[in-house]
């Protein structure tokens, strides 16, 4: 199955309802059949510009509505997508082309002018011949990573990955997060996480809000009675910092998962505080495996707590001879699962160092509790 | 990974939430943090019985509750369960045990285990079985409706049952993943029944199942504040019945998902005016897992309409020799997921019928419309031949049961001493019949030679827990009537 798919069984079933909404920005608000109709005209632009499946299209796009619409027009199409933030020429892997909205050289490949006008044509559906019928184990989405050493790495994600790590998200997001409708996300699409919660929330009917300005972000959270933030410790804080600064709002959140470590225990607390007390707190490794989780108020206290490791990865804590140390003992931290990535794209030397075993050893030092809780505490030793 | 294991993730963060409810002697619904409690108790208890990994177990448990909990901790020690409706169980299943309420015979199966509901209260502490689930270790058997003949077992490993339910997010439209609070009114034998148990509790959410009373059932769905139902078309019309008797009790459900046959529109429309306005349609199978779902108020438009074929299914019509048929033309429906099975355990002459290629043979006739509407018009072998002209035994019954005395109807054919094929109807009517009224509501309403010839009044019309008519029962139905 294609993994937008989903998306256009929502269409079908609710197509004047909200879908996206980035405030600030020139799209605003979209509904489902306007995100469709967007969509179709992405697509033709797409398959006369004479791109064909299976090609690695990098996403420079600011305008988040608008990013995410030509990823699901590149994905329906076959095309595997890495979206990216403003960067310079270099790049860690080979890729076909790059879609942007501004001019933008790309030498040994295409460089597409992705500009307003590609949005708005004659509205018609895509001929179904050119939709793509994707393998579970294709990949379809790759991901930059950068790690603590600053150099960036891919991983591909296969439509299996990615469709387990939706299903995956009613664990790690934390209590009632799984029956939120309206989602809030404070991270970019350039993250594993971000291009995850795009595809979850669309699948279900749901509605994605994507910050731009806090303000009116804070404003749309209230207007369209989202119930679901998710963001970074530094995103929780802003939104937080922005509530106190404007005493008139109030936040009416369900849920709120916070994608990193919170840096004190007085910052848990002023979130909670402002934002939601249901916050949850989930560590996801440099691989796009979210490793661990846990409600905020339950590691409260205990210093270092990362979270339960979440069902489906298995943690272990191994001296500097491989051997597993028993609980409470800190050492290297590895972990592996059924859909967890196995290499770096075209990086052997970082897969050497990452990926042995069938372990994934992110370059983290901790220890386990006895009931799995999963405490790091610092950088792998000798790294 | 084990399928518990969400369930028991969601214990430790979710601890004094509500779980799993009942309504019966214990109104208050069981908790995550009981539920642990309870699974880590049964767990203990079902070590000591010395399983294997791969053995398979039946189920016959009247308490709902205690029945879920024994299936996990047998889940969780690597026995497959299969949940049974009577005292018995295919052969080829091989079933090593059952565990039930009561010592007595049991067909197929040697060794009977008495469950009792203290080994549910013994020692709850966190326990670690031996076994740890790769993912493709069976783990569950689901009977099917065996509408047309005798049970036949479905086998699916974790991951399968992980990648069904995964794809519940969507395929039941918008408004099912956003529950946090499900009533379920289909038997834990039935597929989905088992399923919706786990999405819920893997979720985090709260599940009813009916209570010992349905009246006592009803009032705690407001009590609980229940958003949503899982139901048959039967199980739909009875509690619409008891809403329309007792015009007090408010009906608060967002939606009602509707599976396991038809929904025709005027049990629709009777259903939005007094239960909710959001009626789901699904059509699929134990087999394959769901492969159409729509709006009630499009599928109810089109007899016979079943949904839209879902992204990751696919449906195709073809004739008897396997020839895809154009879209708009009618003929054997066969359809597939990414979750379907392969065989029938133990059963290859029946598997040989129904699995081809990938593909399976629900035993439906329908077509399929430009806009992947699939419409199914009928069963291939129950449908009814009456001197060559031919109809789905669903419409007699459903022009039968809408007669205003008939609470209940199945049909069949019996051959007269001519060897003609005539229409025989089991009726369940309480109170008094004018069977001349009948006859002529029926002549209204079908063609003459559709009209049964002899009207069988019985107590019951023999249905299993997905609320299908179990056809198989039906001629030995009219022989004991008649002598």
């Amino acid at each position: 199955m294609n993994i937008v798919e989903p998306i256009f069984v929502q269409v079908k079933n609710k197509p004047s309802e909200l879908a996206l909404c980035a405030p600030g920005t020139d799209f605003n608000i979209v509904s489902y059949a306007r995100m469709q109709r967007t969509v179709n005209n992405i697509c033709w632009r797409i398959v006369a510009a004479g791109i064909s499946p299976r090609s690695r299209i990098a996403v420079m796009i600011d305008d988040p509505i608008h990013h995410a619409m030509i990823v699901i027009a590149l994905t329906r199409l076959g095309i595997v997508t890495i979206s990216v933030g403003p960067r310079n020429n270099s790049w860690p892997v080979k890729l076909d082309g790059l879609i942007a909205d501004k001019p933008h050289e790309f030498p040994g490949g295409r460089a597409i002018l992705a500009d307003p006008t590609w949005t708005a044509q004659s509205d018609q559906a895509i001929d179904k011949k050119y939709l793509y019928r994707a393998q579970p184990d294709e990949v379809c989405r790759l991901i930059l990573a950068s790690g603590k050493d600053g150099r960036e790495k891919v991983i591909a994600l296969t439509n299996r990955m990615i469709t387990t790590g939706l299903d995956r998200q009613k664990l790690f997001l934390g209590p009632r997060a799984a029956f939120c409708g309206r989602t809030c996300l404070d991270l970019p699409l350039t993250t594993p996480l971000g291009f995850q919660i795009l595809l979850a929330t669309l699948w279900r009917g749901g509605a994605l809000v994507m910050t731009r300005d806090v303000r009116k972000t804070l404003a749309a959270l209230a207007a369209y009675n989202v119930q679901n933030l998710i963001a970074s410790p530094q995103g929780l804080l802003k939104f937080s910092e922005a509530i106190e600064k404007y005493p008139g709002s109030q936040s009416a959140l369900l849920a709120v998962f916070c994608a990193g470590r919170i840096a004190s225990q007085a910052e848990s607390e002023r979130m909670r505080a402002r934002l939601c007390s249901n916050l949850t707190v989930g560590y996801m490794a440099e691989d796009a495996t979210m490793v661990a989780a846990i409600p905020a108020h339950l590691a409260s206290g205990i210093a270092d707590a990362v979270g339960y490791v979440v069902p489906g990865v298995t943690v272990e804590i191994v001296d500097d001879r491989g051997r597993v140390l028993p609980p409470g003992k800190a050492g290297d931290v590895r972990f592996r699962s059924d859909f967890g990535a196995t290499e770096y794209m075209e990086d052997p030397t970082e897969t050497q160092r990452r990926f042995r075993d069938g372990w994934f050893y992110p370059g983290e030092s901790g220890c386990l509790t006895r009931d799995n809780m999963l405490l790091l505490s610092g950088p792998e030793n000798g790294a | 990974m084990n399928i518990v294991d969400p369930i028991l993730f969601q214990c430790r963060i979710n601890a004094e939430q509500p779980a799993i409810c009942a309504p019966g002697a214990q109104l208050e619904p069981v908790t995550y943090a009981q539920l642990e409690y309870a699974l880590n108790s049964l767990t203990r208890t079902v070590l000591q019985f010395e399983f294997k990994p791969g053995d398979i177990v039946g189920v016959l448990l009247n308490d709902k509750i205690f029945h879920v909990f024994l299936t996990l901790a047998l889940a969780r020690i690597g026995v497959a369960t299969v949940s049974c409706r009577g005292r018995s169980l295919p052969k080829e299943l091989g079933a090593v045990a059952v565990f039930a309420d009561t010592f007595g015979p049991f067909e197929n199966v040697d060794r009977i285990i008495v469950a009792e509901g203290p080994w549910a209260r013994g020692d709850g502490s966190p326990v670690s079985p031996p076994f740890v689930a790769s993912g493709d270790e069976l783990c569950r058997i689901i009977l099917t409706s065996g509408s047309t003949g005798s049970a036949k077992g479905v086998a699916f490993s974790h991951r399968k049952l992980f990648e069904k339910n995964a794809r519940l997010d969507y395929t039941r439209l918008d408004r099912w993943s956003r529950t946090s609070r499900m009533f379920c009114d289909l038997g834990l034998s039935s597929s989905l029944g088992f399923y919706y148990v786990l999405y819920m509790l893997g979720r985090g959410g709260m599940i009813m199942v009916m209570g010992e009373d349905t009246v006592g059932t009803v009032q705690s769905l407001n009590l609980f504040q229940m958003q949503s139902m899982a139901t048959s078309p039967y199980g739909l019309a009875e509690f619409l019945k008891l809403y329309e008797l007792q015009p007090t009790f408010a009906c608060n459900f967002d939606h009602i998902l509707v599976a396991g046959s038809a929904l025709t529109k005027q049990l629709a429309a009777r259903a939005w005016a007094r239960m909710s306005p959001n009626l789901i349609t699904t059509y699929g199978a134990a087999e394959t897992g769901a492969v159409a779902s729509g709006d009630a108020r499009v599928t109810t438009e089109v007899p016979g309409a079943v949904g839209y074929v879902l992204p990751d299914a696919r449906a195709e019509i073809v004739d008897g020799a396997d020839r895809q048929l154009p879209r708009g033309k009618e003929g054997i429906v066969r359809v597939r997921t990414e979750q379907t099975a392969d065989c029938y355990l133990g059963d290859p002459t029946t598997s040989a019928r129904h699995f081809r290629d990938g593909w399976f043979y629900p035993g439906d006739v329908g077509y399929l419309r430009d806009d992947d509407l699939l419409v199914v018009t009928g069963r291939q072998e129950t449908l009814l031949n009456v001197g060559g002209d031919k109809i789905n035994p669903e419409i007699v019954e459903e022009v039968l049961s809408s007669f205003p005395a008939i609470a209940d109807s199945a049909v069949l054919n019996i051959p007269n001493e001519l060897g003609i094929e005539e229409i025989h109807a089991l009726i369940v009517a309480p109170g008094s019949l004018d069977e001349t009224m009948l006859r002529n509501y029926c002549a209204q309403r079908l063609q003459h030679i559709f009209i049964p010839v002899r009207f069988i009044r019985i107590e019951r019309i023999p249905r299993n827990e997905m609320a299908k008519i179990e056809r198989g029962k039906l001629r030995q139905l009219v022989r004991a009537a008649v002598g």
